[in-house]
């Protein structure tokens, strides 16, 4: 009896080996998919499309998406660099990717582009540059417009109605001329919608040299050229923008409780409570092209900053990396290569399957395949952006068939921070920016929105950043942006 | 010796399988509490991800710098230390008042009614009490300022742009949370007091103050000093729902609600680093840890029987 049994639990371990060895015959890379709009219910047909695509070009790897919830990423993420269970990500909505070269969890990648990787270079050209921190690089930032201005987005009916052209609308001056009339017209409209805890603008004309905030950086239209790391807080910029703050809020602009609203911003545009809102693309066609497919209505944008620039922080906000602890990394290394140059792959994961999912016009756009819709589809459709390369594949109908070259060719044209390709290794002073953080969030969100005695906090604001140590994180920037001019 | 080898073993076969059942539980310990502990050098370390958690570099005490790096040192602490002994010695009180009501209703039914009331609002997520607290104090929708103080002719107030509510709202609002489910530990302890105590007050005359002041109160007073105790040692933590989610994270607010909890949070935001959050829980845990170790002194140096260990 005994026997038998050992027998027959031998054959069982036997055949299930064999089975495993079969099994991994392919080596499979894992690439984490973020799930921001509807689930990717229809993910393993994609995958079959991917992997199929791969063997047709004699690749001998197979791929699969590891979806990852909008709410989870950072946490499910950070969790799966410590244990190599994921082979290539994109670092959007986590610490900056200096902060993730310092903490070891991504591969420097010089080496593996070089040689399995000429695409990504190609593609890229000296944008590359951003994505290396103290020399080394440690990833591929997407395809994109990389430069960013600060527009202003208004609701096209009203505009109309009150006879206001955009066009006209070129700076803070022009705009709150335009926003008196409005409010006029309609006196219970929120004129400049805030998100989730106030926030309502980005910082603009503003290089904050590869990191997430502005303690310390290049004011590029007070001197373009100038490599002097400033204080933001003390900036004119910053001041003349507090002057126009105190305009809005006596006029009447903001919301009711803005502190404690609940929605991002382009919620309140969307169901009419309010009039515009601040937002930052690299010209207007762009920002209207995303934001009226979110917002649902005709808008209006209005270009308030002078220029578009391209810094760093623009550049790297989304950078493709490899884990440090990723065993895949060189199939991880091709296949990202594949994302920025083969088209059918792109497509394939930007897009969908042509005919299940979309279908080409003849104008050289796609829409939906039969009556499916942003929400029935089962790969979601707006989600083209956090690939590599957006610009190999084909637009979404209305955008028009060469909308990518336009975003390729503003990359060419765009003003450029001189410190554009330097990254700011933020771990010499992690104490300092940690404690100015705090400083910062106390009191940002009431300066903006002029709420309590502003002057006495914009002091206080000042006061503690120095206490805080802000003047060492400039002195710091200063040092290594220096080395970095000098090389 | 031979003898006493032989008792031990009859005991422990006899035991046996109280012993058996008490291993799932004892690996659960081991697993959960007593291996993480290893961890604790991540509070000394520069961790690496590729390298990880022992083979990363030591990094001395630069893990611990940032907490004391501002003037907001003095006022994390404060807030910290200072909120949660408030909430001790209230909560205290106020569970104890709830339980010794509960015990006085006489009707099964009604009694059962009440504590079951009285739970509700510690099973409520924090997220939806911050709501609940922001329809109450919100500046132009609120109940109070509308309903309240603007048909009273007052002037309504700013409860989130002002700090020097906020002692008296997070005061409230962690009381209101929490009374219900500490109240019902007292009230076990009270509903098993020998009912033969009351009778005798009774017969000697003893009215219902006499009787608590005299016998429920000394009777607990051993569980009293228990969950005191264990309060102490998470002093240095601070509820995240209570300090974060109910000030609604608003800056103005800071020198209130700002707490060691959330500071570190904040200020790890972004760099996201181990070492300096395995730091703060090294420092709240010790320190936790050694406020036991004196409170226990203390008791046991006025009444040994009424020390833990």
């Amino acid at each position: 009896m005994k026997k038998t049994l050992a027998f027959l639990l031998m054959t069982v371990m036997l055949i299930t080996s064999i089975g495993f060895a079969a099994a991994e015959d392919k080596e499979t890379v894992q690439v984490a998919y973020l799930l921001a709009m509807n689930a990717a219910e229809e993910r393993d047909l994609v995958q079959d499309a991917v992997n199929e695509r791969l063997a047709e070009l004699g690749y001998d790897f197979e791929i699969e998406f590891v979806c990852i919830d909008f709410a989870s990423w950072a946490t499910q993420i950070n969790l799966m660099l410590t244990d190599g269970s994921i082979d290539l990500f994109n670092a959007c909505f986590m610490s900056s990717i200096s902060v993730l070269a310092d903490q070891g969890s991504i591969e420097p990648v010089d080496e593996l582009f070089a040689e399995y990787g000429q695409g990504i270079l190609d593609a890229l050209g000296d944008y590359i540059d951003c994505a290396r921190v103290g020399g080394v690089l440690y990833g591929a930032p997407k395809v994109n417009a990389f430069s960013s201005a600060l527009m202003f987005l208004m609701d096209k009916d009203i505009c109309d109605e009150l006879g206001i052209d955009p066009q006209t609308i070129t700076d803070f001056a022009s705009l709150t001329e335009a926003l008196k009339v409005v409010h006029a017209a309609y006196p219970d409209m929120t004129m400049i919608a805030n998100g989730n805890g106030g926030d309502y603008m980005d910082t603009f004309d503003t290089d904050l040299l590869g990191t997430s905030d502005p303690l310390g950086a290049l004011m590029l239209a007070e001197d373009s050229t100038s490599l002097t790391v400033q204080n933001y807080y003390t900036s004119d910029t910053f001041k003349n923008l507090l002057s126009y703050v105190k305009t809005w809020s006596d006029e009447g602009f903001f919301m009711k409780d803005p502190l404690n609203a609940q929605d991002g911003s382009m919620a309140y545009l969307s169901n009419g409570q309010a009039f515009g809102s601040f937002v930052s693309y690299s010209d207007e066609a762009t920002a209207l092209s995303v934001q009226e497919k979110a917002v649902g209505k005709d808008l209006y944008a209005a270009q308030i900053t002078q220029d578009a620039w391209a810094t760093t922080s623009n550049v790297n906000g989304m950078t493709w990396c490899i884990p440090a602890l990723s065993e895949h990394q060189v199939a991880a290394t091709q296949f990202l290569n594949l994302l920025f140059t083969d088209a059918d792959i792109s497509n394939l994961v930007c897009n969908g399957i042509e005919g299940v999912h979309y279908v080409v016009t003849d104008e050289g756009n796609i829409t939906f395949a039969g009556d499916l819709n942003p929400v029935t589809t089962g790969w979601p459709s707006g989600m083209g952006t956090f690939w590599p390369n957006i610009c190999i594949t084909y637009p979404w109908a209305p955008d028009a068939a060469d909308v990518y070259d336009n975003w390729l060719a503003s990359n060419e044209t765009c003003m450029k921070s001189p410190a554009l390709g330097f990254a700011f290794d933020s771990s010499v002073v992690s104490d300092e920016v940690a404690a100015c953080s705090t400083v910062v969030d106390k009191y940002i969100a009431a300066l903006l929105l002029n709420i309590g005695d502003t002057d006495a906090l914009y002091q206080s604001l000042i006061d503690e950043l120095d206490a805080a140590g802000i003047n060492d994180i400039i002195a710091a920037k200063q040092e290594q942006l220096n080395a970095w001019a000098a090389e | 010796m031979q003898s006493a080898f032989k008792g031990l073993r009859r005991k422990l076969k006899r035991y046996m399988p109280l012993y058996i059942m008490m291993l799932p539980g004892l690996a659960y310990i081991i697993v959960n509490n007593y291996i993480p502990l290893a961890g604790l050098q991540l509070a000394f370390k520069k961790f690496k991800y590729a390298k990880g958690i022992w083979d990363s570099p030591w990094n001395g005490i630069k893990n611990f710098t940032y907490l004391f790096k501002t003037g907001d040192a003095w006022v994390i602490i404060r807030n910290t230390l200072g909120y949660n002994l408030i909430f001790i010695i209230l909560g205290t009180i106020f569970a104890i008042l709830v339980a010794i009501l509960l015990n006085e209703i006489h009707l099964k039914k009604v009694q059962q009614v009440y504590q079951t009331v009285v739970l509700i609002p510690y099973l409520i997520s924090y997220v939806i009490v911050s709501y609940i607290t922001y329809a109450l104090l919100g500046e132009s929708n609120g109940m109070i300022n509308n309903s309240i103080l603007v048909p009273l002719g007052l002037q309504p107030a700013s409860f989130y742009t002002d700090p020097k509510y906020w002692p008296y709202i997070l005061t409230t609002v962690q009381l209101w949370k929490t009374f219900g489910y500490s109240s019902i530990i007292y009230f076990a302890t009270i509903i098993g007091i020998d009912k033969a105590y009351y009778e005798a007050a009774v017969v000697d005359g003893a009215g219902t103050w006499k009787q608590i002041t005299s016998i429920t109160l000394p009777m607990i007073k051993p569980v009293i000093i228990t969950l005191t105790l264990l309060s102490i040692g998470r002093i240095f933590y601070s509820d995240f729902g209570l300090f974060y989610q109910v000030p609604m994270n608003t800056g103005l607010l800071y020198d209130a609600t700002n707490t060691i909890d959330t500071y570190v949070y904040r200020g790890l935001l972004e760099t996201n680093d181990v070492g300096r959050a395995s730091a703060a829980g090294f420092i709240q845990s010790v320190l936790g840890f050694l406020l036991v170790l004196g409170t226990n002194a203390a008791v046991r140096a006025i009444e040994k029987d009424q020390a833990l260990f």
